[in-house]
């Protein structure tokens, strides 16, 4: 599960099998710290923190092909892919990690808002805000390019 | 065309569904959830069978063994202190003899620099100064022109720490001027010393060889000092820390 789930948000087998590494080491270096929930959710969690941690630090070119910054620019903004992709890659950077995620799994991964709150922890109208604020700093990007 | 998202999938096979999936799940085309959790088990049985889970577990159990003495922690005066990079590293070259370790002092050549945060600044440390358990230790490199590089350290206690790259089965290459590794790290209470080595090619580097000739060094009662035993092609700098 883990394996899949890095591989489908970073693309290429070397990266997702190290990052699977990595999960496994953050559960496992953090075991006291856990929240109690079932397993498979926690270690998914944990796999998209890690991969978007990895795909924020890596620089990437304007027309990188399908991933997942593509994928939710479509989702926000589908008349304007590659402007949308752009400005994401470089919101990501500033925004907190937890509206990352929150974007991934809703916009990505297809879940809906309470599926996502139950998810990250949060209430429902907690994502929704976070999504909001996402679109609007989003657009503003796009406004100011 | 299928309703139920992959990761639905995974959580049902595992019978851990979450409270706000389920209607969801109820309302699936029928027969379309068992589908999905036949597909899934039968892709982990040929994941299995083509990669074994023991050298992912070894992986994973040497990242943490190196843990305790890593630090998230970039210490930012060093990009100011980049332009002072001229250390006097010890360069030894490769098949020396034993003992004959600190041969010449090369400007401009491959070289390790190492930094010690000292409140809000990076100090840097010569070869042999004193290091204390707790201090944090920030790398720096530069491959000399060589495409590869590894960058490992050993310590009075026989440890060996990977620091580049981030595991033994990442690429080697590096680019050119000087680098800072992206962590920091904070040092443990091995005795004696700690002695960094940079090892460079112009080709891919085996980074588990060079691991092991490390851990055959790292045994030896000359350890501080003497030359890493390494293949023809790879050429070696080490910077050495004392420790009280």
């Amino acid at each position: 599960m883990v394996l899949r789930r890095c591989r489908k948000l970073l693309g290429d087998e070397t990266s997702a099998r190290d990052a699977m590494h990595d999960v496994f080491v953050q559960v496992l270096s953090h075991a006291d710290q856990l929240a109690d929930q079932a397993p498979s959710s926690l270690l998914f969690r944990i796999a998209t923190n890690v991969c978007l941690n990895r795909l924020r630090s890596k620089r990437r070119r304007p027309e990188d092909g399908d991933d997942v910054l593509a994928e939710i620019a479509v989702a926000t903004d589908p008349a304007a892919r590659s402007a949308a992709r752009a400005a994401l890659d470089a919101l990501f950077r500033t925004e907190p990690e937890t509206t990352a995620v929150i974007a991934v799994l809703h916009l990505v991964d297809r879940m809906t808002l309470e599926e996502v709150a139950e998810e990250v922890g949060m209430s429902v109208s907690g994502v929704r805000k976070r999504l909001a604020r996402l679109r609007t700093k989003l657009h503003a990007m796009e406004v100011e390019a | 065309m299928t309703t139920l998202p992959d990761w639905l999938v995974e959580r049902a096979a595992l019978d851990e569904v979450p409270s706000a999936s389920r209607a969801r799940l109820q309302a699936a085309v029928p027969g379309e959830l068992a589908a999905g959790v036949g597909a899934l088990r039968e892709q982990n049985a040929k994941e299995l069978a083509a990669y074994p889970p023991g050298p992912a577990v070894a992986q994973i159990e040497a990242r943490l063994r190196r843990l305790p003495r890593r630090r998230r922690t970039w210490i930012a005066p060093l990009v100011a202190a980049a332009g002072l990079a001229v250390i006097a590293a010890v360069v030894v070259r490769p098949h020396a003899p034993a003992q004959q370790t600190e041969t010449t002092r090369v400007k401009g050549a491959a070289r390790l620099l190492a930094y010690k945060q000292a409140g809000d600044e990076a100090e840097r440390l010569d070869p042999d100064a004193v290091v204390r358990a707790g201090e944090v230790i920030q790398l720096r490199y530069n491959a000399g022109g060589a495409r590869h590089g590894v960058i490992a350290s050993i310590d009075g206690s026989g440890g060996v720490t990977l620091h580049f790259p981030a595991s033994a089965d990442a690429p080697t290459d590096v680019g050119p001027g000087t680098r800072t590794l992206p962590e920091a790290f904070a040092l443990d209470d091995a005795p004696r010393f700690e002695r960094f080595f940079l090892v460079t090619a112009n080709e891919p580097i085996d980074v588990a060889t060079t691991l092991d000739a490390l851990r055959g060094l790292a045994r030896r009662g000359d350890a501080s000092d003497a030359v890493l035993d390494l293949p023809s092609g790879l050429h070696q700098v080490s910077l050495r820390l004392r420790k009280p």
